[in-house]
């Protein structure tokens, strides 16, 4: 024991301190070891099932057979003429993929013009009121998605709300087909995400130093101005982080689309929820999940290099 | 450019934050002139309304009574990008997503003057304040001396009618605060712009300025030229705000009875000191009389002093010493003067703590202060 200690005694300091650091830095693994086993099975390990079925071949009533094909992915985005057998893209697949973007691209628009303003509305306000109006905003996310979703039905549908308050002040005469259209999905995705957008924007707004507005207003830039050359510039990273967190939901959307669209307006989870479901081509379904996830990457890419670039040009 | 034209004319501005019971007059009923080219400060204390008369005259604050006219042209209700008014904010306010460059060519650009013209003019500023080789710094990369002169810089390069400076020194050390003292001095010279300067920091005020508005509590107590201020208070703060001063209580004093205002102040053993004073001056209660420590001189004989008392506190400053000397009083009150004499090489008297010694000044050092004011 003695021994020991004189050996210890005898290092250099800065081993002696190095050596600590190591025994540390062990030691932190092997803690965090159970949590970090967790996470990579359960985030990676699906994703990897689903990558390795994308390469099977389909059993005729769902399932893979265990043998090798390229046919999920080839059918991700080519289709075969059924009289003929000419090769054609796989239009409705490739509709459905614009859709997607499309859509989602509009709800996260629409998640920003309407979100914005509730930001800076909150952000603006006395510190003890913003808490109570934050808390509003969450409000939504206590109920269902689905019982939300079956709510704006309600207020799109033939008789409903928007139908009865246009007939009454005469601006239409028969009602709208506004229920399973593009548009109530979009209106249904922006409204079930908007909380997305506000939160982080709201974060951003609330550390923004107002005198730079007031520099901005003093050097004659008109309201118009202060916004685009002042506040958004500086508000950015909220901007981006928002409209992050709406894309992606957005793109992957399956509540809001099957209700709200009816059917026609399929979105890409509504598409690989089919290939598992009575289209019985897992392969496909599994490519198809690839795809999406290879769109979020490339949006969340984006989001990475946007941030870090601002990041350098007002770093604090 | 007239040396004496109005630049600014502050009309009967009052401002209240607030309503009914929690109403807070910020500023009440204030009336000034700020020439043309002129260095012009408003000294007062924290929270005394000197920022918001500058907010108004800015426009970030719209007056509740009164109006500010910009050389004759009554600008109360203009918003701050139709004035030609800019600010120096305290915090410097800089956009901090853009250089030092972009940051000066901001006004110029909403003014939308030609790309070539801005070019000339941010180099022309760069120049002004020493900041050439860091043009294309970002403002997180300078010192807080630097961000100073860009914000200077900044506000000065759309060539406003006045330039605003909210305390814009306070940020900085002792050293840089005194440097850019007189950098601003010089940029006003260089620019002819009127600067408004507002600050607390009487001393600053004093080497600074043309001429000085002491505000406390919401009321422009006086302006006048630092000479002015210092030597001829009106108002017992300003009198005690602008440098150290003796307040003495005068109990005994007459008002001669040919009225050309004249106050006699009775001394000990009968000596009458002979001060001017205003025509409206009232004597039917006790007034008081202002004294600054370096006017007054001590003296070994009692006899021919003022006033005696005894050292009760002598500190050396080099090139000065100050003492201080409770007064022998007949009411039983003790009141204490401070006197700060220069220390002469040749010199040879020295006053010690616990010594006996009479007091004396001149009768044209003395300021009455009406306290009825």
């Amino acid at each position: 024991m003695d021994q020991n200690i004189q050996s210890v005694v005898e290092f250099p300091e800065s081993k002696l301190e190095r050596l600590k650091a190591k025994q540390r830095t062990i030691r932190n693994y092997f803690l965090s070891a159970p949590a970090l086993i967790v996470l990579t099975i359960a985030a990676s390990g699906p994703l990897f099932i689903m990558l390795f079925y994308s390469f099977l071949t389909a059993d005729e009533w769902g399932g893979v057979v265990w043998q090798g094909s390229l046919q999920g992915w080839f059918e991700v985005f080519m289709r075969h003429d059924i009289f003929d057998g000419t090769l054609l893209p796989a239009d409705a697949h490739l509709s459905i993929f614009w859709r997607s973007i499309k859509l989602s691209l509009v709800t996260t628009l629409l998640c920003i013009v309407f979100g914005f303003p509730t930001a800076y509305f909150i952000a603006t306000r006395p510190r003890s009121q913003r808490s109570f109006w934050l808390f509003l905003v969450t409000v939504p996310f206590w109920t269902n998605l689905l019982i939300r979703t079956f709510a704006i039905m309600q207020i799109l549908s033939h008789s409903g709300f928007v139908n009865k308050f246009l007939q009454s002040l005469g601006l239409i005469e028969e009602p709208l087909r506004l229920l399973y259209t593009e548009t109530a999905v979009t209106i249904g995705m922006a409204y079930v995400y908007l909380p997305l957008m506000v939160l982080p924007l709201y974060a951003t707004i609330e550390r923004l130093d107002f005198s730079l507005l007031e520099a901005a207003y003093d050097l004659y830039a008109s309201r118009l101005q202060v916004l685009r050359r002042v506040i958004i510039p500086l508000v950015k990273p909220g901007l981006v982080a928002g409209s992050i967190l709406v894309f992606i939901p957005s793109i992957g959307a399956y509540v809001t689309p099957r209700l709200l669209g009816g059917g026609k307006s399929l979105m890409l989870g509504n598409l690989i929820e089919l290939q598992f479901g009575q289209g019985r081509n897992w392969p496909l379904g599994a490519a198809l999940s690839i795809t999406l996830l290879v769109i979020v990457m490339v949006a969340m890419l984006f989001y990475v290099r946007s941030t870090s670039r601002s990041g350098v040009n007002h770093a604090h | 450019m007239k040396q004496d034209s109005i630049a600014i004319k502050v009309e009967g501005v009052s401002k209240v934050y607030g309503k009914g019971e929690s109403a807070f007059l910020a500023l009440n009923n204030a009336t000034l002139n700020i020439l043309d080219n002129e260095f012009f400060t408003l000294l007062g204390p924290s929270g005394c309304g000197k920022t918001t008369l500058l907010r108004i005259i800015a426009g970030f604050e719209n007056p509740t009574q009164g109006s500010i006219l910009l050389h004759g042209e009554d600008i109360s209700h203009l918003p701050p990008n139709l004035r030609s008014v800019n600010t120096v904010f305290q915090s410097y306010a800089l956009f901090p997503h853009m250089t030092v460059a972009e940051n000066i060519s901001f006004g110029l650009e909403m003014l939308n003057k030609p790309k070539q013209e801005i070019k000339k003019t941010v180099s022309k500023m760069l120049s002004l304040v020493h900041m050439e080789e860091l043009k294309d710094r970002h403002i997180d990369e300078l010192s807080g001396g630097q961000q100073q002169r860009v914000a200077l810089a900044r506000a000065l390069a759309p060539e406003p009618k006045v330039l605003l400076l909210d305390e814009s020194l306070a940020a900085l050390d002792y050293k840089l605060r005194k440097e850019m003292q007189i950098e601003l001095k010089r940029l006003q010279h260089a620019t002819g712009i009127t600067f408004i300067f507002v600050t607390h920091d009487q001393e600053e005020a004093l080497t600074m300025s043309d001429r000085i508005a002491v505000i406390n509590e919401g009321k422009l107590l006086q302006v006048g030229t630092p000479h002015e201020i210092y030597n001829k208070p009106q108002d017992h703060f300003v009198a005690s705000f602008v440098g150290d001063t003796n307040f003495l209580e005068i109990s005994s004093a007459s008002k001669s009875n040919n009225n050309d205002e004249v106050i006699f102040l009775n001394f000990n053993h009968d000596q009458i000191l002979k001060v001017p004073c205003k025509k409206d001056m009232a004597l039917n209660k006790s007034i008081s009389i202002a004294i600054r420590p370096e006017k007054v001189s001590l003296v070994k004989d009692a006899d021919s002093a003022l006033l005696t008392g005894e050292i009760v506190d002598v500190s050396f400053f080099g090139t000065d010493t100050h003492y201080s000397i409770e007064l022998d009083s007949s009411s039983g009150k003790a009141q204490s003067f401070h006197v700060r004499m220069q220390n002469a090489s040749n010199q040879s008297k020295q006053y010690v703590a616990g010594e006996r010694v009479g007091v004396i000044f001149k009768a044209e050092d003395i300021q009455v202060i009406d306290d009825s004011r």
